[in-house]
């Protein structure tokens, strides 16, 4: 695995929240960024992409957010990728929840697009440790 | 020949005469037999009894001589009346009166004349017992003694035959008397018979006489003139001077006498007339009098006659006096039997009109009465009094008057005209009585047709001293005597009493029928509320009453509820709270409102705010009347409500978070360089995204607040490094105003159990409303104390303070004190009310008070926590 995270794969129905996410992981933050609008998608394109990490949106129509987790770890070769959820959901009783199904964050929406980058790097770089 | 004189006393001497009733009568043996005595006696050819008339005498007796009378002027006799003794003449031929009197020239030849004068009882020479002769004689003094002596025995014939009628007709009534019983008008007209017998005169009269009216009571008179219960005006009667006299007043010859210009004796043309007050009972009653038309001359009215009156009138007084007691009598009973059937009849029928018309029934029936009416005294709004039948006789005498009564009769009658006889009793008080009420003003007001009314009697009846009402009674056939007044005496208190009575019984009925009606009007509310009510009963909490709602929401039937009580509605969980608000509800009357659940017939629960109050019923009971609101609906509405708010806010979420992060991005140069005005534009794009992110942040909040569904985990923390860091967070933010946060030096460390989280967000609520408010260059102190257990933290600041009016709206959600202040200086109008919230939730208090010197100090109350526990760690 590499020492750096480089390559994010970021799931989102929502477009504009895609767009801004993108210029925000890839211009601000200078990551290789995969933008997945569904989790179907994501599933389909996590093996060709290989990320280094899966930031998934929970609110999402047909697979949400930790369904698409779920399915992640059922494929081999996917199943170590760490995943973050970004939700505007963050009672303390549901970040336990999404931790509990695996996540090793959440990050609460609405996001700061200046600072995203910085956020994600430190919570990939916790991961690891 | 000399003449006789007339005596001085002539008309009193004739009428004296007459009154003997001995003139031109048949020849008597009791006279006849004294004549013939003296004739033998004395031995004289001719003995007489000669009574000296108008003009000539008359010989009730005659001895020795065949004519019946002479002419006056030649008689010896009329000679012999002048003085009162003997009158003798010797010799007629030496007399020089005598000597060429025809009866001395001629036939019987008369030489001597010795008469003895006859004196009537009343003192009148009436003529004489004489004794004739042819020859001149001389009497002896014995003689004449013994002639005198026979002359006393004629005079005591003469007044024989008067004694012996006056006690034949005494004899008679005292026959009449014995035989008296009952009704005595018949026996009354027997003495008056006896009367008119006895003193010759045609027309004989009791009378009753009250004030002017003359009343006959009883008359004896020829055939068709006069009729019993006739009335008169005392003053075209004799009898009013009669009662002046008071004693027996006796009129010979009316034409004559001082009386002439009398209207009776104008209007009646009677004559003679005697007549004498009659006495019953101690007061004057009226008089007994008879009369003719024809004059008592010349006899006049003898002592017999006046003593026959006398003894006449006092028979008549003891017989009226004995039937007036048993009158007044059988009047009593009367009355007192009307009274009893009266108060029989209003007690077992309170239909009083009914009762009213059958006392008047009573009453008509025993004073004789055509008409009557019993009315009640009323008063208009000016105090005015009038009257109002109870009931009264129809006198209807025709169809309009007819239907008049008809449509009025069982409401009353109203009489409002005072210028009446009503009218009098009503402004007096008391009672009013005329018998000639034809030509009455007061009596002619009555309507065209109406029975004419000839005599009226008006009681005031009286209940205690005030007039309530009054009995009208008229036509009386004879007429109404005061008596009756005081006879109707306890009647008239009696139907005071009745009257008293129903007018309270009146008042009873309007104040039921009020109470009917205001429970109509309550029992109207009650079944048409959409509000359930129920009425239980405290002690059992059985259900007595509950309307249409209550069942609508719980589902049950009326019966099935109602043999329900409150405790089998009610889930378990609330009984704990019940027995709280019973307990309330004992102690103060009331209880509620508070919120619980009910179990509705099929299991299910439904929410209700209930509240009510204790009331008791006549028999003492505790009951509870709870109004019982089924608030299923408004909270599905606001559950509803909340969850748009929610799913609004969530939603907009989404796309602001976009917005947000694209303008960031673009703002901090990510897209490239901008121009000023490009960067100005942005930069206000943003702060306005930041303030709808606050916006809907605060809505989310506060529904996650409502809802219960906020999150609260209590820990205990130090308070002075959470409000350092709270004001150095805000430092920035303070700054753009130009003001400056400090937290006083001399604040204590203290150990508080709180959410660290939610109280960084009240604490930063309140000092950001601080800073908002502050003038530029102001300073907002934090401040720290300890108060009873509490821990206060004041954020005090020297703005313009909040308006009074506005204390106690300060924590609703969406107040702000000037709706155009939330322009100015923004803010979501949420901010206090979130705090309220979590203050709340975290057992504490927020508060306000103005600042000493002006601005605004908000506090909030934290439960300190020892230093101790604290350290142990852990909730």
């Amino acid at each position: 695995m590499a020492s750096e995270l480089k390559r994010i794969m970021y799931v989102e129905d929502e477009p504009d929240i895609r767009a801004v996410a993108e210029l925000a992981l890839a211009a601000v933050g200078g990551f290789e960024v995969a933008l997945c609008e569904s989790g179907e998608e994501a599933l389909e394109r996590a093996a060709t992409f290989k990320p280094e990490l899966i930031l998934l949106d929970v609110m999402m129509p047909r697979l949400d957010g930790p369904e698409t987790l779920l399915a992640l770890r059922e494929q081999p070769g996917l199943a170590d990728i760490p995943v973050a959820f970004m939700t505007a959901k963050v009672q303390p009783s549901e970040i336990e929840a999404y931790k509990a199904l695996g996540a090793i964050e959440v990050i609460a929406k609405p996001f700061d697009p200046m600072t995203l980058s910085d956020q994600v790097r430190e919570i990939w770089n916790r991961s690891r440790n | 020949m000399k003449e006789p004189e007339l005596p001085k006393n002539e008309a009193d001497r004739l009428r004296s005469l007459t009154a003997t009733g001995l003139l031109d009568t048949p020849p008597e043996e009791r006279f006849d037999r004294l004549t013939r005595i003296a004739q033998r006696v004395f031995g004289v050819k001719i003995a007489l009894v000669s009574l000296v008339d108008r003009n000539r005498q008359w010989f009730k007796s005659r001895q020795g001589l065949t004519v019946q009378e002479t002419s006056r002027d030649v008689s010896f006799c009329a000679h012999a009346i002048l003085q009162q003794n003997l009158f003798v003449v010797d010799d007629t031929l030496d007399d020089d009166r005598f000597f060429d009197n025809p009866l001395v020239t001629d036939d019987p030849c008369i030489r001597f004349y010795a008469g003895a004068p006859l004196v009537s009882p009343d003192g009148f020479s009436l003529g004489t017992l004489c004794i004739i002769d042819d020859l001149p004689r001389t009497l002896s003094p014995e003689q004449k003694m013994l002639l005198r002596d026979l002359a006393e025995c004629v005079e005591e014939e003469i007044r024989h035959g008067q004694r012996e009628r006056y006690y034949r007709s005494l004899e008679r009534l005292s026959l009449l008397h014995n035989e008296s019983r009952g009704n005595p008008t018949e026996y009354l007209r027997d003495g008056l018979r006896l009367g008119c017998e006895y003193l010759k005169l045609p027309y004989g009269i009791i009378s009753h006489i009250q004030g002017e009216d003359y009343r006959v009571v009883v008359q004896v008179s020829p055939p068709g003139t006069l009729e019993d219960e006739q009335t008169f005006d005392l003053r075209d009667t004799y009898c009013a001077l009669t009662l002046e006299a008071e004693q027996v007043l006796a009129i010979d010859h009316m034409a004559e006498s001082a009386y002439a210009s009398h209207p009776c004796y104008r209007k009646f043309g009677l004559e003679s007339y005697i007549g004498i007050p009659l006495n019953v009972g101690g007061r004057r009653y009226g008089t007994l009098n008879f009369s003719s038309p024809d004059t008592r001359r010349p006899s006049g009215f003898s002592d017999f006659d006046h003593e026959f009156l006398l003894l006449l009138a006092s028979w008549v007084s003891s017989l009226l006096e004995r039937w007036e007691v048993e009158s007044v009598l059988q009047r009593y009973r009367q009355v007192e039997q009307a009274v009893a059937r009266a108060q029989e009849s209003f007690i077992n029928r309170p239909q009083h009109p009914q009762a009213f018309s059958e006392l008047l029934g009573e009453v008509l029936r025993f004073t004789e009465s055509a008409y009557g009416f019993i009315g009640e005294i009323l008063h208009d709004d000016d105090g005015r009094p009038y009257m109002k039948t109870n009931t009264i006789t129809n006198i209807a005498w025709d169809d309009a008057s007819h239907q008049f009564y008809e449509d009025n009769v069982s409401e009353g009658l109203e009489f409002r005209n005072l210028d009446t006889l009503f009218g009098a009793v009503i402004t007096s008080g008391q009672p009013v009585l005329n018998n000639r009420l034809e030509g009455d003003p007061k009596g002619s007001g009555v309507p065209n047709g109406h029975p004419p009314i000839q005599s009226f009697l008006g009681l005031p009846i009286h209940h205690g001293s005030e007039l309530v009402g009054m009995m009208g009674l008229a036509n009386r056939p004879s007429g109404y005597h005061d008596t009756l007044v005081n006879d109707l005496g306890p009647l008239l208190r009696t139907v005071g009493q009745l009257m008293e009575a129903t007018r309270n019984q009146r008042q009873q009925r309007a104040a039921e029928e009020d109470l009917k009606r205001s429970e109509a009007r309550l029992r109207g509310l009650f079944e048409l509320s959409p509000v359930g009510i129920a009425l239980n009963e405290l002690d059992s909490g059985r259900f007595l009453e509950v309307n249409d709602a209550y069942l609508a929401s719980s589902g049950f039937s009326r019966d099935e509820l109602l043999a329900l009580d409150a405790r089998d509605v009610t889930p378990q969980e609330f009984t704990a709270e019940d027995k709280v608000q019973r307990e309330i509800l004992v102690s103060k009357g009331q209880y509620g409102p508070y919120e619980k659940e009910l179990i509705r017939k099929d299991g299910s629960r439904y929410s209700v705010i209930i509240h009510g109050l204790l009331v008791g019923d006549a028999s003492g009971r505790r009951l509870i009347w709870s109004i019982i609101e089924d608030i299923t609906e408004r909270k599905r509405l606001a559950l509803m409500q909340r969850e748009f708010v929610s799913t609004v806010s969530h939603e907009l979420r989404t796309p602001l978070t976009a917005i947000s992060a694209a303008l960031i991005m673009v703002s901090k140069g990510v897209t490239g360089e901008l121009s000023p005005q490009t960067d100005s534009m942005v930069r206000l794009a943003l702060r306005n995204a930041g303030r709808l992110t606050e916006l809907i942040n605060d809505i989310l909040d506060m529904e996650k607040l409502v809802a219960g569904k906020m999150t609260i985990s209590l820990e205990e923390c130090a308070l002075l490094p959470l409000l350092r860091q709270v004001i150095e967070d805000n430092h920035t933010y303070a700054e753009r105003f130009g003001v400056h946060c400090e937290l006083d030096d001399q604040a204590p460390e203290c150990w508080v159990a709180v959410d660290p989280k939610r109280l960084t967000q009240v604490v930063t609520n309140l000092l950001s409303n601080a800073v908002k408010f502050s003038p530029s260059d102001g300073v907002v102190r934090v401040t720290l104390s300890r108060d009873e257990g509490y821990v206060r933290v004041s954020v005090v600041d020297r703005g313009g303070g909040v308006p009074a009016d506005f204390h106690s709206r300060l924590f609703r959600p969406f107040a702000q004190a000037d709706s155009s202040d939330s322009r100015r200086v923004g803010g979501t109008g949420l901010g206090l009310a979130i705090s309220k919230k979590l203050m709340d939730k975290m057992n504490g208090r927020i508060g306000y008070r103005d600042t000493e010197g002006g601005g605004a100090t908000f506090y909030i109350d934290l439960p300190e926590v020892s230093e101790n526990r604290a350290m142990t760690g852990g909730v």
